[in-house]
């Protein structure tokens, strides 16, 4: 069997999820239909293309779709029926904006004045956009003397880079007539070696 | 009397396309029906879909083929993430790095294709009713032959 990078999974489907989750807490991320709660995220992989070849490698384009789905409730208005996802959709717009280049990581930390840095709970910790900072475990990390910090050693894992939402589509109809929905179209290029 | 000629999609790219895809996946079913019919819970339906000249010269010529590859996949149980979802996308995952590896692809030495590559994914192929039952997903496969 040959080694393979899982890429759409891993750099592109799992990160976005972390991207989203970390974000909107409330909502769980699904991948299909089957939830009955008020809110929740849809990912569905679409399609992914061949932006250009290298020697040893290549560049792709992924593209997934999210779609955000709230619960109808009561009679439709502007207020109950289309603000919170329009709130919803320009949160996303911003965190992805924010989040570009995508960057994970567990190594060790260094305190500007050479200490280590010790996590609470003995977890690691995963940097999602310097200098953005949390544990493993969704916690903030927090210097007890306000002090820098810079990383050691300087290496990161590189998941994806220009990423964005290409378009987003307030739905008139849904698939699923008791909810609201609002599709996006994600979408990041991948540089993969085969080295 | 007829003329001696190469069947060039059949020895160039079917045949050794095929050939590749078992030494990496061994004895996947590979299917070359144009309607689709059950063929099991896992299974590839390859339908050849361009054939066009690149470049033209006195002595010879380069063309570039296509072939569709529609991998089907059934799981059974309720929906999983990683039943009906990472299992397939991981796979196809596989089978670009396979044609990454190969892109210039030359088995025992013979020349088959050169800048092979599965140019595009489509996660959400249209599908005909008899079809609802798999996951699948739709493989573009691109390659140059000199001639």
């Amino acid at each position: 069997m040959i080694d393979y990078n899982k890429t759409t999974n891993k750099s592109v489907l799992e990160n976005l999820t972390f991207l989203i989750a970390q974000e909107f807490r409330q909502n769980p991320i699904r991948y299909d239909d089957n939830f009955n709660g008020n809110t929740y995220f849809k990912l569905t992989p679409i399609e992914d293309e061949i932006i250009d070849i290298r020697t040893n490698g290549a560049i792709r384009e992924y593209t997934i779709e999210i779609q955000y789905s709230e619960r109808r409730s009561g009679r439709y208005t502007r207020r109950s029926g289309l603000d919170n996802r329009v709130n919803t959709v320009e949160r996303l717009k911003e965190i992805l904006r924010r989040a570009t280049a995508s960057i994970e990581l567990f190594l060790y930390y260094l305190t500007s004045d050479g200490k280590n840095f010790l996590t609470s709970d003995g977890e690691d910790i995963l940097i999602t956009r310097r200098p953005l900072l949390i544990t493993s475990q969704d916690d903030f990390l927090i210097t007890s003397d306000g002090k820098s910090f810079a990383v050691y050693p300087a290496t990161y894992t590189y998941d994806f880079h220009n990423a964005r939402l290409e378009s987003v589509n307030y739905d008139l109809e849904s698939e699923r007539p008791n909810y609201l929905t609002a599709t996006a179209e994600f979408k990041c290029l991948v540089e993969e070696l085969y080295a | 009397m007829a003329s001696t000629y190469t069947s060039v999609l059949k020895d160039n790219v079917l045949d050794p396309f095929e050939s590749l895809l078992k030494s990496e996946f061994g004895k996947i079913p590979i299917h070359y029906d144009l309607e689709f019919k059950h063929r099991g819970n896992f299974f590839i339906r390859v339908i050849p879909t361009q054939d066009l000249l690149d470049e033209f010269t006195t002595e010879d010529q380069i063309r570039t083929y296509g072939l569709l590859l529609r991998v089907y996949r059934r799981t059974p149980g309720p929906y999983s993430k990683e039943q009906s979802l990472t299992q397939l996308i991981n796979y196809i995952d596989r089978i670009k790095r396979l044609i990454g590896n190969n892109s210039n692809y030359r088995p025992d030495s013979d020349y088959a294709w050169n800048d092979g590559v599965i140019t595009r994914v489509n996660y959400q192929p249209d599908l005909e009713d008899k079809e609802q039952l798999y996951q699948v997903a739709d493989l573009l496969f691109n390659c140059n032959v000199l001639v």
